[in-house]
């Protein structure tokens, strides 16, 4: 009967509840997971874990989250640990960031990043700085999560990428999770680090669901920072990238792999620390590198990624030079048929390897 | 404005071949103009400076001119009688109008016979205008006309404030100094000379003050009748002077403990001065608050014991002495950067800790050396902060605005963003459970900001235990209240918050609110809202000499009047709760605290370079930090 209400209550994970809650024995080594329901996870369990963990952010409770990722957590744990704040980005990050200097662990959900921009200066000013102008004194022991860059039809104030922004700010830590593996992962690692991390989630991929395994169920498993993973072994090229354009890169290596180009593919995860270390061991393997994002070409991610490596031993490796395939230099336009060529399309990703291939 | 009007026909070769005289028209060329002297061709003239090179294509007559070239004209919207006139009484306060439209050369004499412009030059006719006399001494060009050039500008060093003749704050200025103070044995009535009976020395005669003190004891306890007793005693060594300790431990800090006083001699020597002659205790009327959304407010009533009545004195008077001793480094240029200082402020820190325990949490802006050292930090660590070395509070890492301690939440340096901060602080301590409050300080000039009121609406939601306190110095930088706020009643800011407004020049005015206050966030009633009126003696910060938007008189005033030092001591002195001495002893023990931490703040070293990259991050592995070049690569340890 458990089952039966579970798979009525929640239908699409439902085949993931069941398998997880009565067949976790006998389960296959993985299981499905959406990254909505790894998040959500990795937020309940670290909620139970540590009593001084909490979250607040517009509609997490009542409304059981604006894109449904704390469902059934104010159910759970109630008001004093759940807490829906009014729409006031600053007034709320500020209190978020005094709760954690004042010695609890908060999550602070924005409903998308754009809106962080509201609070930008309490996130850099009041948390990333304060450790480092104290000397150590004052920790701020916070996350701040939320979906970041563009999703579907939802105009320029709401597709912006914040990846650059934050990653420039020393004191802070971003990750930007792509799997759910990442998600659960790093999520975790994030709400037990000690400093102020931007968790740079994608609306899209909340839908997606992964394979999971077994240890990466467990209670404790967290990634470490500043490490990034090669999802795709391959020999002619290496594409950096991070969020929903590792499932792009991935389908464009698919897509190679027939014409006989094979495509290393490096997750980043982390944007700030950023695993050069992971990236120039693959360009020295394969002489070529293509960097790609969803945010805006000037000064982001993938120039970051360029710069360092060519800082590097890795340039003496390059048989070409790096490039980066990025969103288009505009704000997000609303149209579909624009929107969509705003943004980097497997197309153009497979173009760029060509290029940089000079096949 | 002018250069909009058109443009200059041929046929005024004339003005163009003065004006080329004149050279460009640019506004520096024109101060660079002033300076010199008038050339004989710009006598009589009387076109105002500002307004630029007169239009010459149209033959325009006095009455056009008012209509078509002022500012009403040009488009500005404003009353209909802004004449040129007037749009000339505004700016050169005292003088009669010298707005002048130059007529081309189509305007006969004829048609215009009492036109005061000579047609033949284009300039004013001499005598014309009788208010101002064409005179050499006179021209616009020279200095007595503009409001802009140097003599009447306020910026230049004649005018300005800032020359050390003009300051204040130099020594031969500063009431502290030596010579001025005075509590100089010379000035003091009670010299030997001047009493009836001399005591029979000690061996070794008077050597400290406190020495000397004892000898006057003995002197009363002879004279007095109920002293007989006493004065069987053996002779006592004259004890160390009573060492009530500046940085007030922990357990001090709570309300209503009397000062520890660790050598058990001395405290025989005050208490039989305070047995004889010092009242222990005494009750004083205190003003009134204002309330706002409250049936009531503090009481009108504050106690205070003498050993309190000391401590906030000495408290204070560190403060004072600190932030003159900042200001004196800061132009010594030992302390760089920004440097806001606190002093006519100090009741407000001392106040609002005599009512709050060591527990409760206190978050404030950038004036905070005061809280820092109410909230327990020696003056040599805030010191050496200020001039950047390693022995300071945070290592020399922060700096004037950035100073932390235990419960003491710095320090921030953008306006009001400790507000929102400040309400997560209670948010911790409703949380937690743990019966504490979160003060939490901003000023005027931050109390429009929209983060406050977030804040407020959060911490009215959740019933948190937070007490805004807004510090009323009346201008926010260089701006007065009257011009900033819609609404300068500070303490109803909080719309359904109560509100107190209180004297923040008063310690205990401020402690019995704040301690009503913190009974009311306690009592689970949610947060409250205290206005305190007080005012700084120094400028906004030590770039801003503070007398450019207020009068040196107000500064004299207020530092008269309400001095949250001196009424303290008059209070204490006319209720015969000290002596005068004690309080110079205290006076001088406090100087030499302050020079000893001055010597500590220029001669400690400076932080180690490997120190650059350290604690970005809290409780983390070693990490590289890249440096200027791609070469260089620094260590970050937590």
């Amino acid at each position: 009967m458990a089952s039966l209400s579970c798979v009525l209550r929640s239908g699409r994970n439902a085949a993931a509840v069941v398998l997880r809650r009565e067949f976790h024995r006998s389960a296959p080594a993985s299981v499905q997971v959406t990254v909505r329901d790894a998040l959500n996870q990795a937020m309940d369990e670290e909620l139970e874990r540590d009593e001084r963990v909490f979250l607040l952010g517009e509609e997490v409770a009542q409304y059981d989250g604006a894109y449904k990722i704390s469902r059934g957590l104010w159910k759970k744990y109630g008001d004093a640990r759940i807490i829906d704040t009014p729409i006031t980005e600053m007034g709320f990050t500020g209190i978020a960031v005094g709760a954690a200097m004042a010695g609890l662990r908060p999550i602070c959900e924005f409903m998308t990043f754009n809106f962080s921009m509201q609070a930008i200066d309490q996130v850099i000013n009041s948390a990333a700085k304060t450790n480092y102008m104290s000397a150590g004194r004052q920790s701020v022991p916070i996350v701040f999560r939320g979906p970041n860059g563009a999703s579907a039809g939802v105009g320029a104030q709401h597709s912006q990428c914040f990846a650059a922004w934050y990653g420039h700010c020393p004191g802070l830590k971003v990750v930007s999770p792509w799997s759910a593996e990442d998600a659960r992962g790093l999520l975790k690692a994030a709400i037990r680090d000690d400093n102020p991390v931007v968790f740079l989630e994608n609306e899209l991929m909340y839908g997606v669901p992964f394979e999971m395994s077994e240890e990466s169920l467990s209670k404790d498993f967290t990634i470490p920072f500043g490490k990034a993973k090669v999802e795709r072994q391959g020999t002619h090229v290496t594409l950096v990238t991070h969020s929903r354009y590792v499932s792009f890169c991935l389908d464009a290596a698919a897509v190679l792999a027939k014409e006989g180009v094979e495509c290393e593919v490096v997750n980043l995860r982390s944007i700030r620390p950023l695993d050069v270390e992971t990236i120039e061991a693959s360009v020295m393997k394969t002489n070529h590198l293509v960097t790609v994002e969803g945010g805006w070409p000037q000064f982001g991610v993938g120039a970051e990624v360029c710069a360092r490596v060519m800082e590097g031993p890795a340039f003496n490796f390059l048989d070409a030079p790096a490039t980066r395939v990025t969103g288009v230099d505009v704000p997000m336009p609303y149209a579909k048929i624009l929107e969509d060529n705003s943004l980097p399309q497997i197309k153009d990703i497979i173009f760029s390897i060509k290029k940089t291939l000079n096949i | 404005m002018w250069q909009q009007q058109g443009s200059r026909a041929a046929s005024t070769d004339r003005l163009q071949a003065a004006a080329a005289k004149r050279g460009s028209q640019t506004t520096a060329s024109y101060v660079a103009l002033a300076r010199q002297p008038a050339p004989a061709a710009l006598l009589n003239t009387k076109r105002h400076r500002a307004l630029g090179p007169p239009p010459l294509d149209t033959a325009v007559s006095r009455s056009e001119a008012a209509t078509k070239l002022s500012p009403t004209a040009a488009g500005f919207t404003g009353s209909q009688e802004s004449t040129p006139q007037d749009h000339n009484r505004s700016r050169a306060a005292g003088c009669q109008p010298t707005y002048h439209v130059i007529p081309s050369a189509q305007v006969s004499e004829a048609a215009c016979p009492t036109s005061p412009v000579d047609q033949q030059s284009g300039f004013v006719k001499p005598g014309c205008l009788p208010q101002c006399q064409p005179n050499p001494q006179q021209s616009p060009y020279l200095p007595q006309h503009s409001p802009y050039l140097p003599q009447q500008s306020p910026y230049l060093p004649q005018q300005t404030p800032y020359l050390p003749q003009q300051t204040p704050y130099l020594p031969q200025q500063t009431p502290y100094l030596p010579q001025q103070t005075p509590y100089l044995p010379q000035q003091t009535p009670y010299l030997p000379q001047e009493t009836f009976y001399i005591p029979q020395q000690s061996s070794n005669g008077a050597q400290t003050v406190s020495e000397f003190l004892i000898g006057q004891s003995e002197l009363v306890n002879l004279t007095s009748p109920a002293a007989s007793a006493l004065a069987t005693t053996t002779k006592r060594q004259p004890p160390k002077p009573p060492p009530v300790n500046t940085k007030a431990s922990e357990a001090e800090l709570v309300t209503e403990q009397p000062t520890l006083l660790s050598d058990p001699g001395a405290r025989a020597v005050v208490s039989s001065r305070a047995f004889a002659d010092f009242t222990p205790k005494a009750s004083f009327e205190i003003k009134k608050c204002d309330v706002h959304r409250l049936e009531e407010g503090p009481p009108g009533q504050a106690e205070l014991t003498r050993e309190q009545g000391l401590h906030y004195y000495r408290t204070m008077q560190t403060i004072r002495r600190m932030e003159l001793k900042a200001d004196q480094l800061y132009k010594q240029k030992i302390i760089r950067g920004f440097c806001h200082l606190y002093d006519g402020q100090e009741a407000c820190a001392m106040g609002i800790e005599a009512a709050i325990n060591p527990t409760d949490h206190v978050i404030t802006a950038y004036r905070a050396h005061g809280y820092t050292y109410t909230r327990g930090v020696p003056v040599k660590q805030i010191l050496a902060e200020l001039t950047g070395r390693k022995g300071g509070i945070a290592k020399g890492k922060g700096g004037s605005m950035h100073m932390y301690a235990p419960n003491f939440y710095g320090g921030n340096g953008i306006v009001g963003a400790q507000v929102p901060l400040g309400a997560g602080i209670a948010l911790a301590c409703k949380y937690l459970g743990n019966n504490q409050v979160c003060v939490t300080l901003y000023g005027d000039g931050a109390a429009n900001q929209g983060q406050i009121f977030e804040a407020y609406n959060m911490a009215a939601l959740w019933k948190l235990p937070c007490i805004f306190i807004c510090e009323n110095n009346k201008y926010g930088m260089g701006t007065s209240v009257e011009r900033s706020s819609a609404s300068t009643d500070y303490y109803r800011r909080g719309d359904y918050i109560p509100g107190l407004r209180v004297d923040g020049m008063d310690v205990l005015s401020v402690r019995e609110a704040t301690k009503f206050a913190a009974d009311h966030c306690r009592a689970g009633k949610g947060p409250i809202l205290m206005e305190l009126e007080t005012y700084r003696y120094h400028g906004h910060s030590m770039s801003d000499p503070g007398v450019s938007y207020r009068t040196r008189e107000e500064i004299q005033e207020v530092r008269s009047k309400s001095d949250p030092i001196s009424m303290l001591k008059d209070r204490m002195l006319s209720n015969k709760m000290a002596a005068m001495e004690e309080f110079k002893e205290m006076d001088s023990e406090i100087r030499k605290e302050i020079e000893e931490a001055a010597l500590f703040a220029t001669s400690d070293p400076e932080p180690p370079l490997d120190a650059l990259c350290d604690h970005i991050f809290h409780n983390d592995l070693p990490l590289e930090v890249r440096g200027t070049t791609p070469w260089s690569k620094l260590k970050s340890s937590s």
